[in-house]
């Protein structure tokens, strides 16, 4: 009931034109993008970003309103307007968006977005230098678990694992992460000294682990990397 | 650190032979390292890792000891310079790091093999994409090995490269542990 009656409000608001008074338009998105917080889906902030009616210059005004921190981080690494926008189009949440940001250990600039997860892989491992040819197993509990990783680099230790999107921490993911945090428990005997995690945006612009995910990263001490197109 | 996952049989045999060729060199200086420095005794007992492993630490900070500039340990990617030469590289560790190194991971080998009744040297098999294959290991029984090499230069890229904590008995701790789990 109360989804129904933020959408139509929204769907409402949407309606009222944008150019001729930015200021105004920034402050009605402002507010709806407060009050629908509690929408998990996202969906004011994804709407009011989507608006072609509005301006790149009005929507990161009002990205640096709701998520103030992810904007900071991404002008940082020298991200165009238009790419933060893109990104934020298919944000979980303004407040998703700015904790999965400022979490990241490092935000890069991808040279485009990736359709499959193995052409992120080679660019990843043309990019580290010392990168094995191919993929790595390790192992833990005396071979019983084992885990892939996409990059590593023997003489660092540094392993990679690659994500292509967005990755949920529900599944495959999450099992990953526990491994991970099992195989650096016990690094001097299995070589893998470093795990960070590589978040690509794949061609629907969508990158980064969701809440649940980003918690078990911030758990387990695993740095991550945004690779933003 | 050399890589044999992806080489030929040739390759990994060669390896294995040249390795195991320059280990008497190795323990031969790590004794005359510990003399000079007055380091714990190396009386080859399990004991005397507890000492060896903070001697180690102490020393892998320490720059000033000369080393042939030539010189590199066999387990060592010879394409890959060492650190600090003002050459550009991904290695996170100097020439001087790497000749200790070598002399403590062929000591802690030396301590395995006598209190391991049956113990050998091997090349490690495993399944394609085990970076270990083609490693020279320990076979301190028919199911466990141990990876003397990988526990020494683990422990010092973790605290030169990552800063990160490691125990200064953890060799003598793995030891102790491993042989422990052997039959």
């Amino acid at each position: 009931m109360k989804l129904d009656f933020l959408s139509a409000a929204f769907s409402a608001a949407a309606l009222i034109p944008f150019v001729g008074d930015a200021a105004a338009g920034i402050k009605k998105y402002d507010s709806f993008i407060k009050a629908a917080d509690e929408i998990p889906s996202g969906a004011a902030l994804r709407s009011a970003m989507k608006d072609v009616s509005t301006p790149t210059s009005a929507k990161m005004d009002l990205l640096r309103k709701v998520s103030p921190r992810a904007v900071d981080r991404l002008k940082g690494a020298d991200i165009p307007d238009s790419a933060i926008v893109r990104l934020a189009t298919r944000a979980i949440s303004a407040k998703h968006f700015d904790d999965m940001v400022s979490a990241a250990s490092d935000i890069r600039k991808a040279p485009s977005t990736f359709r499959l997860e193995r052409d992120a892989e080679k660019f990843l491992r043309d990019q580290t230098p010392g990168a094995l040819p191919s993929q790595i197993v390790s192992s833990v509990d005396g071979g019983n678990t084992k885990r892939l990783y996409y990059v590593f680099v023997r003489s660092t230790g540094a392993a990679d694992e690659i994500k292509h999107g967005r990755a949920s921490g529900v599944g495959r993911a999450a099992i990953q992460a526990s491994k991970d945090a099992r195989i650096l428990a016990n690094p001097e005997e299995r070589g893998v000294l470093k795990i960070t995690w590589q978040f690509f945006t794949s061609a629907n612009n969508t990158i980064g682990p969701d809440q649940r995910l980003l918690e078990l990263l911030a758990e387990y001490n695993l740095p991550f990397v945004l690779w933003v197109a | 650190m050399l890589s044999l996952m992806s080489s030929s049989k040739e390759e990994i045999v060669r390896a294995h032979h040249t390795y195991l060729d320059g280990i008497n060199d190795a323990r031969g200086r790590i004794r005359e390292h510990l003399r000079a420095t007055g380091g714990p005794d190396p009386d080859d007992s399990i004991a005397s890792l507890a000492n060896v492993g903070p001697w180690f630490f102490e020393h892998l900070a320490q720059r000033d000891e000369a080393t042939p500039a030539d010189w590199i340990p066999a387990w060592w990617d010879p394409q890959l310079p060492p650190a600090g030469e003002g050459v550009e590289t991904h290695a996170p560790l100097t020439r001087q790091q790497l000749r200790l190194i070598d002399e403590v991971q062929a000591y802690v080998a030396e301590v395995v093999m006598r209190h391991v009744p049956g113990a050998q040297w091997v090349v490690y098999k495993g399944s394609k994409k085990d970076v270990r294959n083609g490693d020279t290991v320990i076979q301190l029984d028919k199911r466990q090995k141990f990876y003397r090499l990988s526990l020494v230069y683990s422990s010092a890229v973790n605290v030169v490269l990552y800063n990160k904590p490691v125990r200064p008995t953890i060799f003598y701790d793995v030891v102790r542990r491993d042989i422990g789990d052997a039959d």
